[in-house]
């Protein structure tokens, strides 16, 4: 497989529909995104397998919370039945109320992902969230 | 599900984009009125609470004052092309925008925004233009001057 522009645009166009989805919690259309085996793996939680499971954890993760995610232009590696990405990102969350102490923070890193081609759509088989920084913000301690 | 948005359009509305920021930053009026179809309208009412503001002359002097005197960043990431046709697409570019006075104006010496334009982009004289902006946040933190 060659990673031509189409394909370029197909995949950016997944992944904002990714970010889009997930900040907007429109859960039905977020899961059409990812094959029904995804692994999934975050910092600090570690595994999640199977697509079902992955999303009933972000989606009670996520209740209550504002999130931005924003992803800048993707590094692309061509695959035997696939493509490997790695697109760089940034988000802002805020948590009300706060979690763990934190009201909001920043991460910037990276997500590592692999991409799968079915049922007519490219779609997120594997994905790996690294953060290169996190700014925290805590709650004022009276 | 599957987005076979041609990567022409995608190539030609990021470009686009990119020359709108730019413009934008750089305070290039003209460069960058020219990238606003004519009948064009602009919706900041999150922002700024008015009416949206219609016509390419109208919105290019708010903007110029509202921003006078202002550092400004606009940083667009990967659009969504909801759909789109060889006149028309509906668009939604993600935004990170930081703003500085200095002087403070108003009070306020500092803005952070994260959000999204949710943008329709009609070809007019051969030039892909907006034909109206709605922006919408995620978060907006504002640092008040000393």
């Amino acid at each position: 497989m060659e990673i031509t522009a189409n394909l370029y645009a197909a995949i950016c166009q997944v992944k904002a529909r990714y970010c889009h989805h997930l900040d907007h919690q429109q859960w039905e259309a977020f899961a059409a995104l990812f094959t029904p085996d995804l692994v999934m793996e975050l910092p600090g939680v570690g595994v999640l397998e199977g697509r079902d499971r992955a999303l009933a954890f972000i989606r009670q993760a996520l209740a209550g919370a504002r999130t931005c995610h924003q992803v800048h232009p993707p590094r692309l590696v061509a695959l035997d039945g696939g493509v490997e990405a790695i697109f760089p990102m940034q988000d802002a969350n805020a948590f009300a109320p706060p979690r763990h102490g934190v009201r909001f923070q920043r991460g910037f890193g990276h997500y590592r992902e692999r991409y799968r081609y079915i049922d007519q759509g490219w779609r997120i088989a594997r994905q790996r969230l690294d953060y290169w920084r996190l700014d925290l913000e805590r709650e004022e301690t009276p | 599900m599957s987005d076979p948005v041609a990567s022409e359009l995608f190539v030609a509305l990021c470009q686009a984009k990119a020359r709108y920021c730019h413009a934008l930053d750089g305070k290039q009026w003209d460069d960058w009125a020219s990238l606003l179809a004519r009948e064009c309208e602009f919706d900041w009412s999150e922002d700024t609470g008015g009416p949206p503001l219609r016509g390419r002359e109208a919105v290019v002097a708010f903007v110029r004052d509202a921003l006078e005197g202002a550092t400004t960043a606009h940083q667009v990431h990967l659009p969504l092309v909801l759909s789109a046709d060889d006149t028309a697409a509906e668009v939604i570019f993600p935004l990170q925008d930081r703003l500085v006075w200095n002087p403070p104006r108003d009070g306020i010496a500092a803005f952070t925004g994260y959000g999204e334009y949710r943008e329709r982009w009609i070809r007019e004289q051969g030039a892909w233009r907006i034909a109206r902006l709605v922006l919408h946040r995620f978060h907006r933190l504002v640092e008040r001057a000393p």
